[in-house]
């Protein structure tokens, strides 16, 4: 298992960090968004979080773009999100 | 005017949690009014957000080392350090449709309660969205807020006379937060009421300015009250949840 941790600085001071673990096959096997931002319903980042595993790189955007409707995020953005873990496949 | 409740108070930090979960709840469901509460945290301890992983928010071997307890919030944003000698900590439970709907909208109207009480000491302060307050540029109150269908918890802080070198030392700053800010950053962007003012300001001067502050924020007037037995009750069975190591090292 292979883990990686990426994190970026977002304007206006927020943080967000991935936390991830990849199987030998190259997909998320875990994956924990963290910082000190908001997301409203509170429950759909573990939803959206569940929802990554088993994902390979190319199927990461659109199970993300999926929840752009289902929840508001403030101090940082769904790209941001993808950005992150596009670059921890990369590391 | 509209008459909202208002609570104050003082507990450790897993009480002051649980109560305001359990506010939060009953609210939703209608069985409480509108209310603001102004609490300290008695011992002094540190909370972290909802979203936030523990090892990466604060500094666990300076707390355990001084005692200070620490739980993680429903509500999302970031570490927070409550002195009981220098802070002191609001919430506002309400309908959502007595605030705002929008989410940023609501974090400024119930801020501006902040800006108010701060004004009320003769200093300027400014609200800083999403969920900050600065005097100077200095960040003297954090707020965060926790949404359910019908109900809004919101709860922050606002620092009189807080220790910042222990607020320093209890809290991580991220990596990425220290090459950029320098090792220092904590104490350079952050104040309290005292420090701006050269003198001691009180707990009780705080509490004060802030019943005025949300008063004109949320153009209500406040009647001092007592939580009901149901809120206490289910404050008594939330508050194991923020004792638990299962929740404080969620994530």
């Amino acid at each position: 298992m292979r883990k990686v941790s990426v994190l970026k600085k977002i304007k206006g001071g927020k943080m967000v960090k991935v936390d991830l673990e990849f199987d030998e096959e190259g997909r998320i096997h875990s994956i924990i968004i963290s910082g000190d931002f908001f997301v409203y319903p509170q429950e759909m980042l573990e939803a959206l979080e569940n929802e990554l595993k088993g994902c390979k790189v190319n199927e990461v955007r659109e199970v993300i773009e999926k929840y752009s409707t289902k929840m508001t995020v403030l101090g940082f953005t769904l790209e941001d999100v993808i950005e992150l873990i596009e670059k921890a496949f990369r590391v | 005017m509209v008459t909202w409740r208002l609570i104050i108070s003082e507990g450790n930090v897993f009480w002051n949690m649980a109560v305001d979960e359990a506010m939060l709840l009953l609210r939703d469901e209608d069985k409480i009014p509108n209310t603001l509460r102004l609490y300290v945290f008695n011992p002094s301890a540190v909370t972290i957000g909802y979203f936030q992983r523990i090892n990466d928010a604060v500094n666990i071997d300076f707390l355990d080392k001084r005692n200070i307890p620490f739980t993680r919030r429903i509500t999302g944003g970031g570490s927070v350090y409550h002195d009981v000698n220098g802070e002191v900590t609001y919430s506002i439970i309400a309908s959502i449709r007595d605030v705002a709907t929008d989410v940023l909208k609501s974090y400024e109207i119930i801020c501006k309660g902040i800006v108010y009480a701060i004004n009320k000491f003769g200093l300027d302060a400014q609200f800083v969205p999403i969920n900050d307050v600065v005097v100077g540029g200095k960040k003297i109150s954090g707020s965060a807020q926790s949404r359910k269908k019908r109900a809004l918890l919101q709860h922050g802080t606002l620092m009189y006379n807080t220790d910042l070198m222990t607020l320093a030392s209890s809290l991580k700053a991220p990596k990425e937060k220290l090459l950029s800010h320098g090792a220092r950053s904590i104490l350079e962007r952050v104040t309290t009421l005292s420090r701006e003012l050269g003198r001691r300001v009180t707990k009780d001067e705080t509490i004060k300015a802030m019943i005025e502050g949300f008063s004109e924020a949320l153009n209500v007037d406040f009647e001092e009250s007592k939580l009901t037995d149901e809120e206490l009750a289910l404050a008594s069975t939330l508050i194991e949840k923020y004792k638990s190591m299962k929740w404080i090292y969620k994530r």
